[in-house]
């Protein structure tokens, strides 16, 4: 003989042994819980029990005169517990805690599950991933930026980071270190009209492609408005520089332009295609696991 | 490093990419993509589905639609919003690659004759440099 409860659920009136309603109570606790840092969390909460309802509603209209532990008990079967949804839905299940301690704070970077906590941690020249002895590569993963930018910032600052290097090749290890970088600065196959750099920058930064393309092609702009009055206003450079705009700037952009062209790879798999805009659907859906992940509780 | 652990790291990459091509064939109930998805052989719970759906709507991959229905509450029916369709493609042809290249490899394999390095952790793979 058990108490039989009637219970709005969802919309629906179930009738339910007081004991099932205990278990179900007690389940959608724990997916509260389990759910606890998760930005959808009421949504996600939402929707599970709206089906469980509806999995009692058919189980009524089949017949039963209310839901019982049984009933109760399938219903989870099918959902799953919290502990086997972590080994589907979030992380690894057995390493969490372990990357969990190693991954820290880059917690926005890297998609490769369990093995991206591995470049994070200790500074390593990178083995796999080298153009003289894999200073640059290394550092750029420690510090989770790409590597073709912090090669540019050594080959940019070569006088005052020569020795630098030189230390960072005797003191740090080498390694094959996992890159646990999304987002990498490739140039633009598609969208290009010189070397793709523009096309490129603009995915890597997320912003419209004429943005980087009207930079580099500004001392051209400026330099064909002003030439025409050039002729009669030859000083007239001492008080506004266009010259400086036309001259030393205009020059600067263009090695930048060509030490990319030469330095960034072109995108050419669909995976670098993904990378160079750091999938940027993906990057969220990424840290948005991360969130559900328990070890963060 | 145990063999349930590694087939679940396989399976994991692959469910969005599944969910995706089942929505992108038209609307569809969570329920429904489950039975569709057990019926091919991959199983899924319920509750991993939920969060999925929710993700991927919150990143505006997916949008649904209510639907009422003749037993109770209306129902939630999802489907792709243009944003996904991209997002799914993106991952067809990442797919695409990762099955030719495993395809490839594998095949290889079966012809050696046992030369199969399987390093315990298999991230890196021995490179003659």
């Amino acid at each position: 003989m058990k108490k039989v409860i009637n219970i709005n659920f969802q919309g629906r009136v179930i009738p339910i042994e007081e004991t099932a309603y205990d278990i179900l109570k007690e389940y959608i606790e724990s997916l509260r819980r389990y759910f606890a840092n998760e930005e959808g969390r009421e949504e996600i909460i939402n929707d599970i029990e709206s089906r469980i309802g509806e999995l009692f509603a058919e189980r009524l209209k089949k017949g039963s005169t209310c839901i019982t532990d049984a009933d109760v008990n399938n219903v989870i079967a099918g959902m799953g517990r919290p502990e086997e949804l972590e080994a589907e839905g979030a992380e690894s299940s057995g390493s969490t805690g372990q990357q969990q301690a190693a991954s820290g704070s880059q917690t926005s970077s890297g998609s490769g599950g369990a093995l991206t906590w591995q470049g994070r941690g200790r500074l390593y020249r990178n083995a796999d991933d080298k153009i003289i002895a894999g200073v640059a590569s290394g550092l750029a993963n420690y510090l989770g930026i790409d590597p073709v930018i912090m090669r540019i910032v050594f080959v940019l600052l070569f006088g005052a980071l020569f020795w630098v290097y030189i230390l960072l090749w005797i003191i740090v290890p080498s390694k094959s270190v996992h890159s646990n970088i999304t987002k990498r600065l490739y140039r633009s196959e598609d969208d290009k009209i010189i070397g793709g750099v523009c096309g490129g920058l603009a995915a890597y930064f997320n912003i419209g492609s004429w943005v980087p393309r009207l930079i580099f092609a500004l001392p051209l702009v400026i330099g064909l408005i002003s030439g025409p009055f050039n002729w009669w206003w030859h000083d007239w450079d001492i008080f506004w520089g266009p010259k400086i705009i036309t001259g030393s700037l205009g020059t600067t952009l263009f090695f930048v332009y060509i030490i990319l062209w030469i330095a960034v790879p072109v995108a050419h798999t669909s995976a670098e295609k993904l990378e160079m805009r750091g999938g940027a659907g993906r990057r969220e859906l990424h840290s948005q696991y991360r969130k559900g992940r328990p070890g963060k509780l | 490093m145990n063999i349930e652990n590694t087939q679940s790291q396989m399976r994991k990459g692959i469910l969005e990419f599944c969910i995706l091509s089942i929505i992108r064939r038209g609307e569809a109930y969570p329920s429904d993509i489950v039975e569709e998805m057990r019926g091919a052989n991959l199983q899924i719970l319920e509750g991993t589905l939920y969060p999925l759906l929710t993700r991927l709507k919150n990143a505006d991959m997916l949008t649904y639609r209510w639907v009422e229905s003749n037993s109770g509450p209306p129902r939630k029916y999802f489907s792709l919003t243009p944003k996904g369709e991209q997002f799914y493609r993106e991952l067809e042809a990442t797919w695409n690659e990762l099955a030719n290249a495993v395809n490839t490899l594998t095949s290889k394999q079966g012809s050696l004759t046992g030369s199969m390095s399987n390093g315990a952790s298999g991230e890196s793979e021995p490179q003659p440099k």
